[in-house]
């Protein structure tokens, strides 16, 4: 059964053209889906429409389902949303281990020992060793890679079925992004977590991704295998995408470039 | 040959870090240099001594030759309209409230380049240069896309017609549908004015797709350097194989 179905989504701000137009899909539980589109193509408005977390001035008709029920997901049980900018999702002022621990007790109930434990087994799991240490941490004394790991372990907080990342490695730097994706994979992988993993770097999205959904302009254009997309793209957007790609393997543009066409 | 770009032993420590230690290379003319390091190895700091937005601590900083590393007051003003840098915030790196034509008129009356009265027309000339319809002369830049104002940075860099450019990240938030088109534009510029580029980028495919040279940076330090096709083919340096390792790949179309 799928874990998240979307059907006929339609999102607009203000009442003005179509954020999202009609959008269907849907994601198997531990299913890693990679989503990518150009600035404005509506990839955060679908990823915040899944989580409900569109502002006041959005309307939006269709479904969101979850396991098939009636039901919406639930933010944080269900969902854990990773966005761009870990300094902006933590609080400046709280050490961090205290950050996760709230988000335990108030997501599960939790007592405040019990979520206490259970945050540092988070900052272990999102792959530091001392955990002790890190905790007590704020986050301006860590690095932007570290900053959104304890980002993903907040998310984590709820034990959700569901990561959404929003560009969440797009503000760091290659070898750090290189380790949040090995990071959300073993999420994936030890875990069974589905992701949704939201880039404009069509390259890192087939790193990721058994999917790629590829929006343009609200809408849904491709939807398949990376390995399909890229060798048959359906839609010219992704046909320049893949053209446009600038790969270490392919012999240097200032070499193949004539000239002239700028 | 000269380079028009030579430093050697630069250093610069904020607090009790030493961001750049020891730094030293050459550019020369017509040719592109990339920096490549992770975040916090230098790069930018690099980029900000060599066009003296900085004080070095140590070192020399040769600009066609002459040693600019202590010049200051006029003598530097004069020569900053060779040396000229596009950055990566578009959004912060013009002012919000100036028009494109505006953009492109300050460097050209601030280094007093030709006739005052034909000065409008070489800024539209700039902008028809860098791809951009000479009609947006009177919009603000805030309207523009990332990518268009992206060619007002650039057009506006090469108004004084510098020797060098310090690209910083200048390519990194573009879109990457648009970023290729930019390369082209900055290559055909490079081979039309002879300019020299110090490139930085954490991007191995992008920098793989411009430069002629390669050095990389860790801890303030360069840990190998030297040309394009030889590092990214056989990275000796740990930080260089971790770039390289980290490069994002499309997936192999069946190779049977």
């Amino acid at each position: 059964m799928a874990l998240l179905n979307i059907e006929n989504l339609t999102v607009s701000y203000n009442g003005k053209r179509n954020a999202i137009e009609n959008a269907t899909l849907s994601i198997s539980p531990g299913e890693r889906v990679g989503l990518i589109g150009e600035s404005g193509s509506g990839k955060s408005t679908l990823a915040l429409a899944t989580a409900r977390l569109l502002p006041a001035t959005a309307t939006q008709s269709g479904t969101i389902n979850w396991l098939g029920g009636q039901a919406a997901p639930r933010n944080g049980l269900d969902i854990g949303y990773v966005f761009q900018d870990p300094a902006g999702s933590l609080d400046p002022v709280q050490r961090v281990g205290d950050q996760i621990a709230e988000a335990v007790s108030v997501l599960r109930g939790k007592t405040r020992s019990e979520s206490r434990a259970i945050a540092l087994d988070l900052i272990e799991r999102v792959g530091f060793s001392e955990t002790e240490q890190i905790a007590r941490r704020y986050p301006h004394q860590l690095s932007g890679g570290q900053k959104q790991r304890i980002a993903i372990a907040c998310a984590l907080a709820g034990q959700p079925r569901l990561l959404i990342a929003d560009e969440a490695t797009s503000a760091l730097d290659t070898i750090v992004q290189a380790g949040i994706v090995r990071l959300l994979n073993e999420l994936v992988s030890r875990q069974g977590v589905a992701l949704l993993f939201i880039t404009h770097d069509l390259a890192l999205a087939s790193t990721l991704g058994d999917r790629l959904i590829v929006l343009r302009g609200g809408r849904i254009v491709e939807n398949g295998t990376p390995l399909q997309i890229i060798t048959e793209p359906k839609h010219p957007y992704v046909a320049e995408l893949v053209a446009s790609h600038l790969s270490t393997e392919m012999p240097p543009l200032m070499e193949t470039y004539v000239g002239g066409d700028s | 040959m000269v380079a028009v770009l030579s430093v050697k032993g630069l250093c610069k420590s904020f607090a009790n870090v030493r961001a750049v230690d020891d730094v030293s290379f050459d550019l020369p003319a017509g040719e592109t240099l990339a920096l490549a390091g992770p975040s916090g190895s230098g790069k930018s700091t690099i980029a900000r001594l060599v066009v003296r937005l900085l004080e070095p601590d140590a070192g020399q900083i040769a600009f066609m030759g002459k040693d600019i590393s202590r010049l200051s007051g006029e003598p530097l003003r004069v020569l900053r309209r060779q040396f000229q840098m596009v950055f990566q915030d578009t959004n912060s790196s013009f002012n919000p409230r100036a028009t494109v034509g505006s953009a492109l008129l300050d460097p050209l009356n601030a280094f007093a380049i030709g006739n005052a009265r034909a000065r409008p027309e070489e800024a539209r000339h700039l902008l028809e240069r860098v791809g951009l319809d000479a009609d947006l002369f009177d919009r603000p830049i805030h309207e523009l896309s990332g990518g268009q104002r992206q060619r007002v940075g650039i057009a506006r860099a090469i108004a004084s017609r510098p020797a060098l450019i310090v690209l910083d990240e200048a390519l990194s938030a573009i879109d990457a549908s648009i970023r290729i088109d930019l390369l082209k534009l900055l290559i055909d510029l490079q081979r039309e004015h002879t300019i020299s580029y110090l490139f930085i980028a954490h991007d191995l495919g992008m920098i793989n797709a411009i430069a002629h040279r390669i050095a990389i940076l860790d801890g303030g330090r360069i840990v190998e350097q030297g040309p394009t096709h030889q590092i990214i083919q056989n990275p000796k340096s740990e930080t260089g194989r971790q770039l390289l390792g980290a490069a994002a790949r499309l997936p192999a179309r069946s190779s049977s």
